[in-house]
C-alpha cells in the first residue's frame, strides 16, 4: 500500500476532480478503502475514515449523490482485526468514525436511496464468521498483557484510562457482538433517514422498513443470547418514529384538491399507525420467545404471600416490557379490548369440538384428540394465508396481558372463565407441537398466568361445573400438552409450580377424565419424569380427601384453595364414606398395576436407563404409601416380579438397584404386617 | 360550559382540585416527571408561569411514572424535588396515570380533543402540553420536543381573547 499521507491526499482530490464522474469517484472510495481495510494499521484506517468522514461532510452535494453508496464499505471496517472487543467502544476510533460518517450520510445523502440501502444491508446482516478460538486468542492476549503490566497501585477497576476496563465478562459472544454493532448503526441510520424522506406516502417506505426490521427480528431472535438488544432497538425505532411533514411543494389543482389532500394525509397517517401497531406488537413478542416472562410465578408466590424475587437480569426485561407496555398505550392500542378479541378468537377455534359421547368408536376418539391438537395450528396457517392486511400481533397482545400484571400488580380483566384461560392456552401453545415458528416461552408462560387466574379467582362450583362441561378431548389436550411442556422446562421453581397447576386442575376435572389422563401418562408418555410426576399426582389425589369448601359455591380464598394442595399431607381417612379426588377402585388398581409391571420389565433390561430405574422405585414408593389401600394379592405380585428380577442380574448390576432392592424389602416387609 | 371545568383531579395532599376555579385562566397542563431528559423543562414552564400568571395563566403538573419510571418517587418527593431544584411555584397535582385503564380523567378529556401525531391520542412521553384556553376549549397539543418557552406567542394570543 501506498503511504497513507499520499492516498488520502489522491482521495482528496478525487473530490474535487470526479465531480463530474461521481461512478469514478464511488469506485475509488470502494478500492481505498478495501485497500486501507486489508494492509493499513489501525491508525491508517481510523485516520482514512476521519478524511472521508471530513470529505463527505464538506461535499453535501456529492454525498447527496453518492452518500448511499458509501455505508456498505464503511461497515466492512468493523471488524475483530480493528476492533478489541475486551476494550470500551468509544476510545475506539475506528467504530467511532464508522458512526460520524453514518450521521454525515444521513444528514445529506439522498434519503430515500439511503433507506434502501440501510435496509438492505440489514437484511443481509449475518453472524461474523469469527470463531470462539479467536475470541479466546483475543482474551489471552488481554490478559498476558495485563498480567506483564506492572501491578497498580490500586485495584485494576480503579484505572481513569476508560480504555484498560475489561469488558470480557459482558462481550462473550464476540459473533453476537459484532452483528449487534452493525445493527445498532443500521437501525439509527434507517429511523434518520425515514424522518428526511419528502413524500405524501411515508407508509410505503416505514412498511418497507418494518418488514425489514421484522424479518431481522425473526432471523435472530433465536440466535441472540440477549433478547435485550432487540428489544431495545425495535422499542427505539418505534418510538423515536416521526412522521415527515407533508411536502410544501405539493401543486393543489382541480385534479389534486385540498380535500383530496386532506384524505390522503388521513389514510397515510392511520396506516403509518397500523404498521408501528404492528411492530410494537410484533417486536415485543418475537425476541423473548425463548425468556420466560414470569407472571405466572409472580401470581403463585403472591397467592403463597412469598416474594417474588426476580433476577437482575429479569428485571432489565421487565424494564423494556414495561416501556413497550407504555409504547402500545401510546399508539392507541386498547389492550383490554384487544385481549378481549384474542379470547373470541380462541372460542371460534375450540367451541366446537365435539364431546366424547359423539365419538362413535374408539378410532373416531383418535381422530378427535388428534384434532383438538392441530385446530389452533391450522386457523394460524390459514389466518396468515388469508391476511391481506397489517394487523396486531396477537402472540405480543397476550404478552401485554402478562405485562399488565407485572407492571401494575392489576388483572387486565377482571374476570375470565376457566373454559377461555383453556382455550387460550391451547390456541397459543399447541401451534408449537407443529412448527417451531410458533414456539413461545413467553407466551406460554403468561397462558398459565391465566388458568392460575381462573381457577383462584372464580367459584370452585363454577370452575367444576365448567370442566365438567367442557369436551373431554380439550380438556386431556389441556393436561397433555402442559405436563409435556413442563418435563422439559429446566427452571426447577417454575416446574414446581406448573405441577401444582396440574395438580389443582387434575382436583378440578371429573375425576373419570383425571384418572384417564393420569393411566394415559403412565402408558404412553415418552418422558419418565411424566410419569414420575402423575405417580406422585394420583398417591396424593387419592388420599386427599374433597374438601367440603369445594362443594361451596361460594369462592373459597386462594391461599385455602393452595392449602388444599398440600401434597405431603398424610391424611388417613377415619370414616368410611370419605370422598377422594379420585377413588380407587379395584379396575384402577389393576389399570396402574400393569403400568407397574411393565416399568419393572423395562427396568431389568440390559440397557435400562437409569430414568426407568428411578421410576420403578417411584412405583414401590407409591405402592408403599397406598399398601392399606391397595389390593394385596397385586403387590405380591410386584414384590415377587421384582424379586425374581432381582435375583436374575449379576452383583456388577446390583449396585445401580440399590433403592429398587431396599423398597422391595420395605414393601415385603409390609406386606408381612398387614 | 365546558366539559373541562367539570374535571376535579387529586391534588398532592389527596384533595379535590376543581377545574372549576380555572375558569377564565388560559391552562398549560403538563405530565411531569422528575428523571426524565425533559425534566430541566421545569424550568422555562416555572418562567413561563412567573411573566404570566399575573395575568391570567397557569400551568398544572401531573406527575406520571408511566414513561420509563422516571417519576418514581412518593408525591412529597415530587413536590420536593420541584420546589428545590427549580423553584416551581405551579400547581404539581398528585402522580396519576394518563394513558391506558387508569387514565385520570382529565387526560381522557384532554385527549379526546386534540390528537397527537398521526391522529394518535395516546400520550408519547413525559412532558407533553395541552394549551386551554379562557373557555375551556384545548387550543393546541404539543409533543415533549416542545420547549416550553416556544409557547409565549400562543399564550399571549390566548391570553388577548375575550372570556
Amino acid at each position: 500500500m501506498e503511504p497513507i499521507e499520499d492516498l488520502l491526499s489522491e482521495l482528496t482530490d478525487a473530490f474535487k476532480t470526479q465531480k463530474e464522474d461521481l461512478i469514478a469517484l464511488v469506485t475509488l472510495i470502494d478500492i481505498y478503502s478495501e485497500q486501507v481495510d486489508q494492509e493499513g494499521t489501525f491508525d491508517e484506517k481510523a485516520k482514512f475514515i476521519e478524511t472521508l468522514r471530513g470529505l463527505l461532510e464538506e461535499n453535501p452535494t456529492i454525498t447527496g449523490e453518492i452518500g448511499w453508496d458509501v455505508p456498505k464499505g464503511l461497515l466492512k471496517f468493523l471488524s475483530k482485526e480493528n476492533i478489541d472487543v475486551s476494550k470500551v467502544l468509544c476510545v475506539n476510533n475506528i467504530i467511532h468514525g464508522v458512526m460520524r460518517c453514518f450521521y454525515v450520510i444521513s444528514i445529506h445523502g439522498e434519503p430515500k436511496k439511503c433507506l434502501v440501502t440501510g435496509l438492505e444491508l440489514l437484511s443481509a446482516l449475518s453472524v461474523e464468521d469469527v470463531s470462539e478460538n479467536n475470541g479466546q486468542q483475543n482474551k489471552e492476549e488481554f490478559v498476558n498483557e495485563q498480567a506483564a503490566a506492572p501491578a497498580p497501585a490500586e485495584t485494576v477497576t480503579k484505572s481513569s484510562d476508560p480504555s484498560d476496563s475489561f469488558y470480557y465478562g459482558e462481550r462473550k459472544n464476540i459473533k453476537e457482538f459484532f452483528l449487534t454493532l452493525k445493527a445498532y448503526i443500521l437501525f439509527e441510520f434507517i429511523g434518520a433517514n425515514l424522518k428526511r424522506i419528502s413524500t405524501l406516502y411515508p407508509s410505503k417506505y416505514l412498511g418497507a422498513a418494518v418488514a425489514t426490521i421484522e424479518k431481522f427480528v425473526y432471523d435472530h431472535a433465536d440466535s441472540f443470547e440477549d433478547a435485550l438488544f432487540l428489544l431495545r432497538r425495535v422499542y427505539t425505532f418505534c418510538r423515536n418514529y416521526i412522521s415527515p411533514d407533508t411536502p410544501k411543494d405539493i401543486q393543489l389543482n382541480a385534479q389534486f384538491t385540498q380535500e383530496m389532500l386532506d384524505k390522503v394525509v388521513e389514510k397515510e397517517s392511520e396506516l403509518q399507525v397500523r404498521l408501528l401497531r404492528r411492530l410494537c406488537t410484533f417486536g415485543i413478542s418475537s425476541p423473548i420467545k425463548t425468556v420466560n416472562t414470569n407472571p405466572d410465578t409472580k401470581y403463585y408466590c403472591a397467592l403463597n404471600h412469598q416474594k417474588f424475587q426476580p433476577t437482575v437480569y429479569y428485571t432489565e426485561l421487565l424494564e423494556l416490557y414495561c416501556r413497550f407496555y407504555q409504547l402500545a398505550y401510546s399508539l392507541d392500542v386498547d389492550i383490554k379490548a384487544e385481549f378481549q378479541n384474542v379470547l373470541k378468537e380462541c372460542r371460534i377455534i375450540y367451541k366446537s369440538v365435539p364431546q366424547e359421547t359423539d365419538a362413535v368408536n374408539d378410532e373416531a376418539k383418535l381422530v378427535m384428540e388428534r384434532m383438538v391438537y392441530k385446530l389452533a395450528y391450522t386457523f394460524e396457517v390459514q389466518k396468515a394465508a388469508k391476511e391481506r392486511s397489517v394487523g396486531l400481533d396477537f402472540n405480543g397482545i397476550v404478552l401485554f396481558s402478562g405485562i399488565n400484571y407485572l407492571e401494575t400488580n392489576e388483572h387486565l380483566v377482571q374476570k375470565i372463565t376457566i373454559t377461555d384461560a383453556i382455550y387460550l392456552y391451547l390456541r397459543f401453545t399447541t401451534p408449537s407441537l407443529y412448527s417451531k415458528v410458533y414456539h413461545s416461552v413467553a407466551v406460554e408462560s403468561v397462558n398459565r398466568y391465566w388458568l392460575w387466574y381462573a381457577i383462584t379467582t372464580e367459584s370452585l362450583e363454577n370452575v367444576k361445573t365448567e370442566l365438567k362441561n367442557l369436551s373431554v378431548f380439550v380438556t386431556k389436550a389441556l393436561l397433555q400438552v402442559l405436563l409435556i411442556k413442563n418435563c422439559v422446562q429446566v427452571n426447577r421453581q417454575l416446574r414446581m409450580i406448573t405441577f401444582t397447576l396440574l395438580t389443582r386442575l387434575l382436583c378440578l376435572v371429573p375425576e373419570n377424565v383425571a384418572f384417564d389422563f393420569i393411566l394415559d401418562v403412565l402408558k404412553i408418555c415418552p418422558f419418565p419424569l411424566g410419569k414420575t410426576s402423575v405417580l406422585c399426582i394420583l398417591k396424593d389425589l387419592s388420599r386427599q380427601r374433597v374438601s367440603k369448601r369445594d362443594d361451596n359455591p361460594e369462592t373459597s380464598s386462594i391461599s385455602e384453595g393452595l392449602s388444599k394442595l398440600g401434597i405431603n399431607e398424610d391424611q388417613k381417612p377415619k370414616k368410611r364414606n370419605i370422598k377422594y379426588y379420585i377413588q380407587l377402585d379395584p379396575s384402577k388398581m389393576v389399570a396402574v398395576h400393569e403400568c407397574c409391571l411393565r416399568t419393572i420389565h423395562d427396568s431389568f433390561t440390559t440397557d435400562a436407563k437409569k430414568s426407568e430405574i428411578l421410576l420403578l422405585s417411584t412405583y414401590l414408593n407409591f405402592l408403599i404409601v397406598l399398601r392399606e389401600k391397595w389390593d394385596r394379592e397385586l403387590l405380591e405380585i410386584v414384590y415377587s416380579t421384582i424379586y425374581s428380577r432381582l435375583e436374575l442380574i449379576g452383583s456388577d448390576a446390583l449396585s445401580n438397584y440399590k433403592e429398587i432392592v431396599d423398597a422391595n424389602k420395605s414393601l415385603k416387609y409390609y406386606l408381612n404386617t398387614m | 360550559m365546558s366539559e373541562f371545568y367539570k374535571l376535579a383531579p387529586t391534588d398532592k395532599k389527596g384533595q379535590p382540585f376543581p377545574f372549576a376555579q380555572l375558569k377564565g385562566k388560559v391552562v398549560l397542563i403538563v405530565n411531569v416527571a422528575s428523571k426524565c431528559g425533559f425534566t430541566p423543562q421545569y424550568k422555562e414552564l416555572e418562567a413561563l408561569y412567573k411573566r404570566y400568571s399575573d395575568e391570567g395563566f397557569t400551568i398544572i403538573g401531573f406527575p406520571c411514572n408511566q414513561f420509563g419510571h422516571q417519576e418514581p418517587g412518593s408525591d412529597e418527593d415530587i413536590a420536593q424535588f420541584c420546589q428545590l431544584n427549580y423553584g416551581v411555584t405551579f400547581p404539581v397535582l398528585k402522580k396519576t396515570d394518563v394513558n391506558g385503564n387508569n387514565e385520570d380523567p382529565v387526560y381522557k378529556f384532554l385527549k379526546s380533543q386534540k390528537s397527537g401525531m398521526l391522529g394518535l391520542k395516546g400520550i408519547k412521553w413525559n412532558f407533553e402540553k395541552f394549551l386551554v384556553d379562557k373557555k375551556g376549549k384545548v387550543y393546541e397539543r404539543y409533543s415533549s420536543l416542545t420547549k416550553p418557552s416556544s409557547l409565549s406567542g400562543a399564550i399571549e394570543e390566548l391570553l388577548k381573547e375575550a372570556e
